[in-house]
């Protein structure tokens, strides 16, 4: 039973209670998790409802595991926010992946990045300004050569997938790899580009001016 | 399918906050309630918590956690005690 929201209390325990509880025995372990059970699920639904209604039986789920997750990293809490805080922060990790999760399943990696790897369009038909279009082919033909030669193939789907829309966690479920994997391919490639194009002696604000 | 002239100036942006030290998903999360709560009263963000802000520049993903974080907390009781 999904208790209502109206009241997303924090429960009134400082930091040192929490870890002294979820380290004790069974009974005071038991209570705080309870406590903070009660907590995220009064707390998640309302923040959550712009994804649509979440099931009962997801959103219990979604805290089972937050909490469990919880009792893992315990000794990583560094008591630098509220303990809720980052119980909360764990939490929303954990929904947000799984909606994700269910949103993007059907989607294949393949088909979504497919024809990227020439796929550099023109510059705006409707800008008017020689100068301006001639810069801003410019700048594609460099980002074109960077993206086609000096990217690998993973640096590329990374990159095609996310402007794309698709979640780091999902690129990464479907190349055996991890969000954070994911993130540093997507880094590296954008440090690729970005050398490049400096490189080329196009720095931020004219790429800025050029664009903008 | 070419990508768009949005894409074009999405990853143009990305490309231009990039940084060498930049932190991973992994490490926002690991701060993100601190840096939560500190933008909540509207302190100054610390040195040692740019990078959050750098990150959360760059990656939707993490934004899109940050955001309903901040209406969680908000929502509660932030006068309850520590």
């Amino acid at each position: 039973m999904v208790p209502d929201r109206s009241t997303a209390v924090r429960p009134a325990r400082t930091n040192e209670d929490w870890l002294r509880d979820l380290r004790a025995g069974a009974a005071e372990q038991s209570a705080a998790l309870e406590a903070l059970r009660a907590y995220l699920l009064r707390a998640l639904p309302g923040a959550l409802k712009r994804y649509g209604p979440m099931p009962e039986h997801l959103l219990e789920d979604v805290v089972q595991d937050a909490l469990l997750r919880v009792l893992d990293q315990l000794d990583r809490f560094e008591g630098r926010s509220r303990f809720t805080t980052w119980v909360t922060t764990i939490a929303v990790r954990v929904a947000l992946t799984e909606l994700r999760r269910r949103r993007w399943k059907d989607v294949s990696l393949d088909e979504l990045t497919a024809g990227a790897e020439v796929a550099l369009p023109d510059p705006t038909d409707a800008e008017s300004d020689p100068e301006r279009k001639a810069a801003q082919l410019r700048i594609l033909r460099v980002m074109h050569e960077i993206l086609e030669r000096e990217l690998s193939e993973r640096q590329r789907i990374a990159i095609v997938a996310e402007l794309r829309g698709m979640p780091q966690q999902e690129v990464g479920r479907r190349l055996g790899s991890t969000r954070n994997a994911v993130y540093k391919l997507g880094h590296d490639a954008r440090r690729k580009l970005k050398s490049g194009l400096e490189a080329s002696g196009f720095d931020a604000d004219e790429i800025r001016s050029t664009f903008g | 399918m070419p990508l768009e002239k949005r894409h074009i100036e999405t990853l143009l942006s990305a490309v231009f906050r990039t940084r060498d030290d930049e932190i991973d998903c992994g490490g926002c999360l690991a701060a993100m309630a601190e840096f939560a709560e500190i933008r909540l009263v509207g302190a100054e963000i610390p040195q040692a918590l740019r990078r959050i802000e750098d990150h959360l520049a760059i990656c939707p993903e993490c934004t899109e956690e940050y955001e309903v974080l901040l209406d969680i907390v908000r929502s509660a009781d932030i006068e309850s005690p520590r």
